[in-house]
């Protein structure tokens, strides 16, 4: 009798200790999204090539900036500026890859529209050698309502002149925010990116949906009211953001 | 704009199936304009290529030849273009008071909303850096917010209907040839009007105008069984376009269905342009209204069912419930947006939106038959409200 208590006992903490163990293994991450939002359609060539060759990826972000460099207090009479996810994206893509070195170049400016950037394009990728582009595009075409036709041509242009130049690309679209979303309609520019981005072979971080999932899983707020909790929060999505876009990069890098 | 009942040399009985879809279509028009609302999964826009818009534009089209037709050949040409620029005077009204309540939301939301992680979405708002400007130009139905470029769509379109009333009688083919020119500058060249700051018409008139004709020559040929002719094979094609737009909606939501739509397919179909009107869209709502007209007969009993009577009252005063639908969406969803509301609260805002929307058509249809009861005031009797 004695022998089949031991055996019961064994056999509960066998069935008991996976769970537990699984659950001490993985705390539930807060920039955790589900699946079909971390899909990553498209291999990154470059990013591969510079990993197996153990040198630094080269980034370089383009494209309207959520937020410049908005200053807020802080609560204690300072002031600081506000960080955007390609400040992040250095320590994010060392924390998931130890010993890979990367290295930002944020050229991301305010009410940059696609066709302004387009325009700049050359000059901006002359300024590399880079291994890939991050494009953060839809902001300001979708607030100033650009026609979307003409979003989509300039977007599929620049998207032609990165490929022509061998580079990887990754699209980002917009922010959420139920209050953002009742003056603006940003659809019809997600549609055209993720159209655009399936057909030209670059993957996109849909910040869109993965704000959309934090805010509707209570993970931050968007309408608080203080000016601290307000900061906590931007710096909370934006250093998720950049935590994503570094898992995003890293897979299709074929390394994650 | 309503169609009355003839009264005269042949009697048509009353089409109620126009009043029942526009009223669905408003319904619609309000449930789309609140993001993030589980119920608008329901409209048809989720279905297929096209939206509410393109039925209210092609009704918009036929109940004003209905409204107006028969007055051509009685009043002349002259009163009915009075009738209907005095009908754009009143759209023009309602698109200024829409303005206005936009702009409380803009405002409301400048002043409460000064998260720093939006300061771009924001910054932008171009409405208090230079109100003469805006307000001069909102005046031009040159500025327009989100949602708010329907009724200026609908206006340049009733602005060109006596023309278009008198061609389609006197010339038809004039008026489709002119009609397919225009859709074809739009789809192939991009001619559009601009709006400002910058950018163009969401609707460009030149390329939905094709729906509008449409709908006016289908007012024209109105009790005529043009369509009821036994045509199978027309509604087997039209069946199996919208089961395979269906299908590619269905694949923008769950992923793994998108292998299975075909990348030639995908090329030729994207961008489903909504801006000029795009053949598909245009092609959808056809085949939708072809299927809907063959399922749904004039005579049904279905459309004397006491639930759907509700809609039909809301079909018959499209102007005044559009408008409401509008307000109750921006007031909808600022609620929605201020309670942080999950899905019994957007179901609820949904409802209350609905209710509120049919309770006010009952209202105008009492008031009108009101109206209507005082001693003769020859002539007078209902065209537009």
């Amino acid at each position: 009798m004695k022998g089949w208590g031991i055996v019961l006992i064994a056999v509960l903490l066998l069935l008991v200790a996976p769970g537990r163990q699984g659950r001490c293994d993985e705390p539930a991450d807060p920039c955790d999204v589900p699946e079909d939002l971390s899909l990553v359609n498209f291999p990154a060539d470059h990013v591969y090539d510079r990993i197996h060759a153990n040198q630094p990826i080269r980034l370089l972000v383009i494209g309207s900036t959520s937020s410049s460099s908005a200053t807020i207090w802080s609560g204690r009479g300072q002031v600081s500026a506000f960080r955007a996810f390609p400040r992040f994206l250095e320590g994010a893509m060392a924390a998931l890859r130890p010993g890979l070195r990367t290295v930002v170049t944020d050229r991301t400016a305010a009410g940059q529209t696609v066709t302004m950037v387009l325009a700049q394009l050359p000059s901006l990728l002359a300024q590399g050698p880079f291994d890939l582009v991050v494009w953060e595009a839809g902001t300001t075409d979708a607030v100033r309502r650009l026609d979307v036709n003409a979003f989509g041509d300039s977007l599929d242009e620049g998207l032609k002149l990165i490929a022509a130049k061998g580079l990887d690309a990754i699209l980002v679209d917009v922010q959420y925010s139920p209050q953002t979303d009742a003056l603006y309609d940003f659809q019809p520019y997600l549609d055209y990116l993720q159209e655009e981005a399936e057909s030209v072979g670059a993957n996109l971080l849909r910040r869109h949906e993965i704000m959309r999932f934090y805010v509707d899983n209570g993970r931050f707020d968007p309408g608080a009211p203080g000016p601290v909790e307000q900061m906590k929060n931007a710096t909370f999505v934006h250093q998720c953001l950049a935590k994503r876009l570094a898992t995003m990069i890293l897979t299709a890098g074929q390394v994650q | 704009m309503e169609q009355r009942e003839e009264s005269g040399k042949k009697a048509i009985p009353r089409e109620y199936r126009l009043d029942f879809f526009r009223g669905l279509a408003l319904f619609s028009i309000f449930l789309d304009h609140i993001p993030g609302n589980v119920v608008n999964w329901l409209t048809v826009r989720n279905f297929g290529f096209s939206d509410a818009s393109e039925a209210f534009v092609f009704i918009a089209g036929y109940s004003a030849v209905l409204a107006y037709g028969r007055r051509l050949g009685e009043d002349g040409f002259l009163f009915v273009t009075a009738r209907v620029y005095k009908r754009c005077w009143q759209l023009y009204v309602a698109q200024l008071l829409l303005f206005m309540v936009f702009t409380a939301q803009v405002a409301y939301t400048a002043a409460t909303f000064n998260n720093p992680m939006y300061a771009e979405e924001m910054g932008i708002v171009s409405f208090f850096e230079a109100p003469h400007v805006t307000l001069m130009q909102a005046l031009l139905l040159k500025f327009r917010p989100t949602n708010m470029d329907i009724l200026p769509l609908y206006i340049v379109l009733l602005l060109g209907f006596p023309l278009l009333l008198l061609g389609l009688k006197r010339v038809p083919a004039v008026v489709v040839l002119a009609s397919a020119a225009g859709y074809a500058a739009a789809n192939l060249e991009g001619w559009n009007l601009p709006t400002w700051p910058d950018g163009t018409w969401l609707f460009n008139p030149l390329g939905w105008q094709a729906l509008f004709v449409a709908g006016a020559a289908a007012g024209l040929a109105h009790g005529e069984d043009w369509l009821s002719r036994g045509r199978r094979t027309l509604l087997v094609l039209s069946a199996a376009y919208l089961a395979a737009a269906f299908f590619i909606v269905l694949s923008w939501r769950l992923p793994a269905l998108e292998p299975l739509v075909p990348g030639i397919v995908q090329s030729v179909l994207y961008p489903i342009d909504k801006t000029n009107l795009s053949p598909f869209r245009l092609l959808h709502f056809l085949a939708l209204a072809y299927v809907a007209v063959r399922v749904i007969r004039a005579d049904t009993v279905l459309l004397r069912q006491p639930l759907v009577q509700p809609v039909i009252r809301c079909g018959q005063h499209p102007l005044e419930i559009f408008c409401l639908g509008i307000f109750l969406s921006f007031a909808g969803h600022m609620l929605l947006v201020e309670l942080n509301a999950g899905v019994v609260w957007q179901v609820g805002v949904s409802l209350a939106g609905i209710g509120l929307m049919i309770a006010a058509a009952y209202y105008l249809t009492w008031y009108r038959r009101l109206d209507r009861k005082r001693p003769a005031r020859s002539g007078r009797e209902g065209e537009n409200r």
